[in-house]
């Protein structure tokens, strides 16, 4: 079963894509801040990363930069899920080498299981 | 008395005075001349004293010795200034002289042989001889005369002497009188001259010292002159000039107080400086900001120099420089955002100018609170961009989901109805929150906008690919009619453009109910047009107006708006981007009934600068001809959200 790390702080939307990910066949693990993320990410080696942009502790980001500096990690697939819109940060995380950069309120869950799922 | 008079008494005391010295001289003159008279003339002893003696004395007896010599004595006696008296003979022999008087004699001495050139010539002449002599250093007439008697017989001659010591007393007495009488009339006249002079001169001395302490700065003199000549009126109009001026300068002072007072309760700094970087004022808000050790009422401009703000500047700004380049350039200068100390601030600089710049005004406006309340609002519109999407998004996305995975479970039709429901009012929701951030991020020109160059022809299809199930449910065709020949690509942001694209043609379907959309283009110069001509409704010339407005919907009565089509702010947003593309977007042409013809221009991707864009669209677009619609029936075209 592929692994997939789910690193976001809204409980809510946690707790969705948890679902998504479990109905699409993942053995998901969640993380609610960039620091658990980043040890976690460590610590199970999943096969594929989500993070959101605004959290405490270490925003996505960060922990985009940090997933890609460290060697055992870096080569997990990893995507950003937020809302933040702004092509700034856009920019930003395709640069730091995100996969992809999905806008959370444009697209329905299925269509963003829909994107990721083949990264894996 | 006037000062006229004065001058007049003085110029008549002169001239009296000239006139007396000159008198003086005259009679000094003719004093001297006076005994040239007695010399020359003396009439008194030629002509009275000489007969008389030669009648008295001139006949000598020898018999009557004692007798002569009482007459001798007698006639001395009558005339004190004969001092010697003699008688010769024709022998040339003295036969009597006063020095025998002395001795009592009772007769004469014997003859006395003389040898006296004039007493020869006199014998010799029988003519009276006089002369002037000098003995022990005093003066006399001699007189030597013959005595011839009644028989006109020479008998002998007499000599004597005139003393002359009285007659020079009595004239040196008169010269002397004369000397004192000048030199004190000298005297005399110096001081009245100098007292008239005083009288003129002394006001006119006061009212210069007056002056010049007036010079000095000291208003407060005052000319003490009571005269009523001209110096008087003159002290008196200077006076009231020096009240006048003091009113002024008091003014002034006055003027200048409340102004520094203005100046001083500005909360934007103020600095003045002369050409030379001198500080000339500088309030309180400027001392605070820059000059914080010399915010004190104590201060002095001494204390808070152009090198003290620099320093305090340092690393910040070069002030300085900005002064110097603005006296050069004659030219206000302004720096926007200077950050110091935690702050910032905007300064402007301004030259002062009259004939040439003679300094500069420096205002230092402290902007802290403008950008900390700018950020607020970004932050505002980041946060809730965040905060509402957030929510939003776990909302549709559970109903999206229970929709799909757990269909079979929800049997219930109202309950399928309801979910459907939040399913649909989240996406509604969300895409007004969407509109509402696009907004304001365009008000505030923080959109970004990519440029791309890219194909617009492709950028309609896939809008077209997206509204066919939505066409195709109210059985609307949706056309592209391809350009007759490739179209040069365009310079933009495709997304925007896509964003624009699905807005119009969005709306195009949702207020058409026959017919269909055709979507054309025209290729331009300097840019490409994209049109989107539906069969709808039509739009009235009002709502014409109205349209790309804010909050605003093709319909005039607020209450009937249609608010469950969205938020009057679609084409409101698709105008702030075409324009922030260097594009437009407008109405080509509309009919109630027939149908609207909306058109987008987007410049092409030509090899000038991309800020020669904006221009473009600004100056060279000029609406073409227009295609006719397809004939079919319009339907109105009302604002909506994107989604």
């Amino acid at each position: 079963m592929k692994k997939v790390l789910l690193v976001e702080d809204d409980e809510y939307m946690l707790r969705m894509y948890q679902k998504l990910f479990t109905y699409g066949g993942f053995a998901v693990t969640a993380a609610t801040d960039g620091v658990e993320g980043l040890k976690k990410a460590k610590e199970i080696k999943p096969d594929l990363i989500i993070l959101d942009v605004m959290m405490p502790k270490m925003n996505g980001l960060e922990l985009l930069a940090k997933i890609k500096k460290d060697k055992t990690i870096k080569h997990i697939p990893t995507v950003m899920l937020t809302n933040l819109s702004m092509e700034k940060e856009i920019d930003d995380a395709l640069t730091h080498g995100a996969s992809l950069y999905i806008i959370k309120n444009e697209h329905e869950p299925q269509k963003v299981f829909e994107m990721v799922k083949d990264l894996v | 008395v006037s000062l006229k008079n004065k001058f007049s008494l003085l110029i008549v005391f002169i001239v009296f005075s000239i006139l007396l010295v000159v008198c003086s001289v005259l009679a000094y003159r003719s004093i001297s001349g006076l005994e040239t008279d007695l010399r020359e003339k003396d009439t008194l002893i030629s002509e009275n004293l000489l007969p008389k003696l030669l009648g008295d004395l001139g006949d000598y007896y020898t018999y009557q010795y004692q007798r002569y010599v009482s007459s001798v004595e007698k006639a001395l006696e009558e005339n004190p200034d004969i001092t010697y008296f003699r008688i010769i003979n024709a022998q040339n022999e003295v036969i009597f002289e006063t020095s025998e008087i002395k001795e009592g004699k009772t007769s004469g001495n014997p003859p006395k042989k003389i040898d006296d050139p004039k007493i020869k010539e006199v014998i010799q002449t029988k003519q009276p001889y006089q002369d002037i002599i000098v003995v022990d250093n005093e003066r006399y007439i001699r007189v030597i005369a013959p005595y011839i008697d009644n028989f006109d017989v020479f008998r002998n001659l007499i000599e004597f002497h005139f003393s002359l010591k009285a007659v020079e007393k009595a004239i040196g007495e008169i010269v002397l009188f004369f000397l004192i009488f000048l030199v004190a009339f000298t005297i005399i006249g110096l001081t009245v001259a100098a007292f008239f002079s005083g009288l003129i001169t002394k006001p006119l001395t006061e009212l210069t010292a007056v002056a010049s302490k007036i010079a000095g700065g000291d208003l407060s003199q005052k000319a003490n002159i009571l005269t009523s000549d001209e110096v008087g009126s003159l002290a008196g109009a200077f006076n009231q000039m020096v009240t006048t001026l003091k009113q002024k300068i008091d003014q002034l002072h006055y003027e200048h107080i409340k102004l520094e007072a203005s100046i001083n309760s500005l909360s934007v700094g103020f600095i003045m400086v002369d050409r030379n970087n001198n500080i000339m004022t500088i309030n309180h808000a400027a001392r605070q900001t820059l000059c914080a050790s010399a915010d004190s009422p104590l201060a002095t401009l001494k204390d808070c120099t152009l090198t003290h703000i620099e320093d305090e500047l340092q690393g910040v700004v070069n002030l300085r420089a900005f002064i110097n380049q603005c006296f050069e350039q004659k030219k206000a200068i302004t720096i926007r955002e200077v950050k110091f100390q935690n702050r910032y601030m905007k300064i402007f600089i301004t030259p002062i100018v009259t004939i040439g710049v003679i300094g500069a005004v420096i205002l230092i406006d402290d902007i802290t609170e403008a950008k900390v309340m700018e950020r607020a609002k970004e932050e505002f519109f980041s946060i809730a961009s965040h905060e509402l999407r957030t929510p939003l998004t776990a909302i549709r996305g559970n109903t999206s989901m229970i929709q799909q995975f757990y269909s079979d479970k929800i049997t219930d039709p109202e309950l399928k109805e309801m979910i459907g429901d939040i399913h649909e009012s989240s996406i509604r929701l969300i895409a007004i929150v969407n509109d509402f951030l696009d907004t304001s991020r365009l008000e505030m020109g923080k959109m970004e906008f990519k440029k791309e160059q890219f194909d617009v022809v492709k950028v309609a299809e896939n809008t077209i690919k997206e509204y066919m199930t939505t066409g195709s449910m109210k059985k609307l065709y949706l056309k592209l009619e391809p350009p007759a020949a490739p179209l040069s690509p365009v310079l933009g942001d495709q997304n925007k453009l896509k964003q624009v694209m699905v807005n119009i043609v969005g709306n195009a379907i949702k207020f058409t109910e026959t017919g269909g959309i055709t979507v054309k283009f025209a290729s331009y110069d300097k840019f490409i047009k994209i049109f989107i001509v539906d069969t709808g409704r039509g739009i009235s010339k009002e709502s014409q107006n109205l349209l790309f407005r804010k909050f605003q919907q093709a319909q005039d009565n607020i209450l009937t708006r249609d608010t469950t089509k969205g938020t009057g702010l679609g084409l409101y947003i698709s105008r702030l981007i075409m324009n922030g593309m260097g594009g437009q977007i407008k109405i080509e042409s509309s009919e109630l009934g027939k149908g609207t013809t909306f058109s987008i221009s987007i410049p092409v991707a030509i090899a000038e600068p991309p800020t020669t864009t904006t221009q473009t669209q600004q100056g060279a677009i000029v609406p073409p001809a227009v295609p006719p619609a397809a004939p079919q029936p319009a339907n109105p075209i009302k604002t909506s959200d994107t989604t």
